[in-house]
């Protein structure tokens, strides 16, 4: 089967990655390695195990039958795997690239679900780790008096997962052309008058322009909105793709191709690159653009894993997500409000504020 | 569950409530009193004598001489039972002194003054040269009208009929047998004055106040942090090759302000005196 979990050379105990640390950690023996001593021990075992597809191509065989057939395509279609630790079976979505088994809690990596062509050009590890990003969690409900009751308690908290979600991102290079009209406005006043003197200028701004970093995301079953909004992130950081970096944490894969996203991405450099010739037009209070053209020289897109905290909230039948990011802290999400609570609340303001003013109407008798 | 849709109705009824509260007019007693017109008595014209009868529980000054004998005597006998009743000194004076109505309250109040009256006291004037009549009242007794003008204005409507037809003497009897019912209805009660008063703008002002804050919050709870920026100047570079900023026109226009000639005049608030009167 397609599955995998590092173990610690010392004790045979499950490896996962210390976001704290930036190192492998045994929770068993303490044992800590570097992430290129565990790739280089794994490196063998991963080609070996991440070959068979058998499965995800039934599941999406199963998916593209539905689609056909006019059904839903929104539902996700398990797949199942054998958990290398203890031998039970792992079930899963179609997308789902880690997990954790149900069993033994060991973190399995489901490596043929990132192979071939989608194997991520690179990841950005974890930096947040749960004990942080919880106390960011909790630090932000802190202050919400109006939360329901629930939300904030130790088996909701205990909800919250490390997962690492695929972005495409693209860097492209360009010949761009802008002419524009820019206005340099001045206002002055003389005695009653006030002048206002409008100076037309035509500008002209052409060269190379880079754009790098556009990201958008790649899977289509998660919010869209949270996943773009839990950015930035640092890409600095990110590392070349090793399928260890998943251990201990949930990852997804793309179920966008490129294709899928381009006209997006591509809309987007567009606009980036109108805005950075813009930005060099220094000195006007106004610039509306005449003309934009523009030529790509150099294109190029990757595909990588960025990590996320998420948990999602079941409120009134509907799932709430909130994300951090794994790497800034960067909350995003909708929090639940108790109308009961709430209600009450503006209740009591409110008879406070009728009780006052009726007192405070008897000083005026 | 339960426990939830109770909460929520709980603060429903609440704000109802508020609203019922502040959109229902106050009730205070109905005044069913009905005058005491003795018929057997007729109306006077200042015909009678001048009569000045001072006592703990009453006075009658009759300087403009309204009262007959007989009438004086039973509005003594009247007066001094309302006194005696209440505690107060219930006291009708009337007068040719000709004192304009702007200058009654003043006037009489230095006549009650001179007169050594008791403290808690309840005065009926009648100027029989202007026609002006006040009620003024003193002491502890300013406390059974002070924010209700409605009362002041019960005495005087009762009163009316009979001054319209000169009948001093039945408004008079209408006068002591009205006091006397304001005594029973009791100080006058600020906090249901103040609710009846202001009521519904505090009401309304407070539930709108509620529903803001409501509103507010829960769109403060529907979205924390902020979207998600792609940082242009960290993510992109420009190398120019063609550059040109070509000056191609200028214009100005000049706009005239106006000046603002508008000056606020002051405001004066109205004067207070330490009693409670009514002129009617």
């Amino acid at each position: 089967m397609a599955t995998m979990n590092y173990k610690c050379p010392n004790c045979d105990g499950p490896l996962t990655f210390n976001p704290d640390k930036q190192l492998f950690c045994c929770d068993y023996c303490l044992g800590e390695f570097e992430p290129a001593k565990v790739q280089q021990m794994n490196e063998e075992k991963e080609k070996r195990e991440t070959y068979d597809e058998r499965d995800v191509k039934n599941a999406e065989q199963a998916k593209q039958q539905a689609q056909a057939q006019g059904q839903s395509t929104e539902e996700e279609y398990p797949v199942s795997y054998t958990c290398p630790s203890c031998g039970a079976e792992v079930v899963t979505t179609s997308t789902t690239a880690a997990t954790t088994c149900f069993y033994c809690y060991n973190p399995v990596v489901l490596g043929s679900r990132l192979s071939g062509e989608f194997n991520p050009d690179k990841v950005v590890p974890f930096e947040l780790s749960k004990e942080k990003a919880t106390e960011r969690f909790l630090a932000m409900c802190g202050k919400k008096k109006f939360l329901p009751k629930g939300f904030t308690s130790e088996s909701q908290v205990e909800k919250l997962n490390g997962v690492y979600f695929p972005y495409w991102f693209a860097d492209e290079q360009k010949t761009a052309h802008l002419t524009a009209t820019g206005k340099k406005i001045r206002t002055w006043r003389s005695g009653n008058k006030e002048y206002t003197e409008t100076r037309i200028f035509h500008v002209v701004r052409g060269g190379n322009v880079i754009v790098k970093n556009v990201f958008e995301r790649a899977l289509k079953s998660e919010s869209r909105e949270m996943l773009q909004s839990v950015h930035p992130f640092d890409l600095t950081k990110a590392q070349p793709f090793a399928m260890s970096y998943l251990s201990g944490f949930q990852a997804e894969k793309r179920d966008l191709d490129k294709k899928d996203v381009e006209p997006v991405l591509e809309k987007k450099m567009h606009d980036y690159t109108e805005q950075a010739l813009k930005n060099t037009m220094e000195g006007y209070d106004v610039i509306t653009t005449e003309s934009f053209t523009e030529k790509t020289d150099l294109s190029a897109y990757s595909y990588n894993l960025l990590p996320v905290w998420l948990m999602t909230y079941n409120f009134n039948g509907k799932l709430i997500p909130f994300a951090i990011n794994g790497q800034t802290g960067k909350a995003y999400g909708q929090l639940p409000v108790s109308t009961g609570k709430l209600a009450a609340f503006c209740a009591i303001v409110a008879v406070l504020i009728f009780i006052l003013g009726v007192l405070g109407g008897m000083l005026f008798i | 569950m339960i426990r939830k849709y109770t909460v929520k109705i709980s603060a429903l009824a609440v704000v109802l409530l508020l609203i019922l509260v502040s959109v229902c007019p106050v009730f205070a007693e109905s005044d069913t009193l009905t005058t005491d017109n003795n018929s057997s008595i007729p109306a006077t014209a200042p015909t009678g004598v001048a009569t000045k009868v001072i006592e703990d529980t009453f006075a009658l000054t009759d300087d403009a001489a309204v009262f007959t004998e007989i009438q004086a005597q039973e509005l003594m006998s009247e007066l001094k039972a309302a006194g005696e009743k209440t505690g107060w000194q219930f006291i009708i004076h009337t007068s040719n002194e000709g004192v304009s109505s702007k200058n009654m309250v003043s006037h009489y109040d230095k006549y009650y003054a001179s007169q050594n009256f008791k403290d808690n006291a309840i005065m009926l004037v009648i100027d029989m040269r202007t026609s002006n009549r006040q009620i003024l009242s003193y002491g502890d007794v300013k406390s059974y009208f002070a924010g209700d003008p409605d009362r002041y204005e019960d005495i005087k409507s009762a009163m009316k009929p009979y001054l319209n037809t000169g009948d001093m003497y039945g408004a008079s009897q209408v006068f002591i047998s009205k006091a006397q019912k304001v005594y029973d209805m009791g100080k006058t009660n600020k906090l249901l004055l103040s609710l009846k008063k202001f009521g519904i703008f505090i009401g309304l002002a407070a539930v709108a106040v509620g529903l803001i804050i409501f509103f507010v919050t829960k769109s403060k709870y529907k979205h924390m942090g902020t979207t998600g920026t792609y940082d242009l100047s960290a993510n992109s570079s420009v190398d120019l090759t063609d550059v040109a900023d070509d000056f191609v026109t200028t214009h100005t226009t000049v706009h005239v302000i106006k000046s603002d000639s508008n000056s606020g005049g002051g405001s004066s608030s109205p004067s207070r005196d330490g009693h409670s009167s009514g002129t009617f």
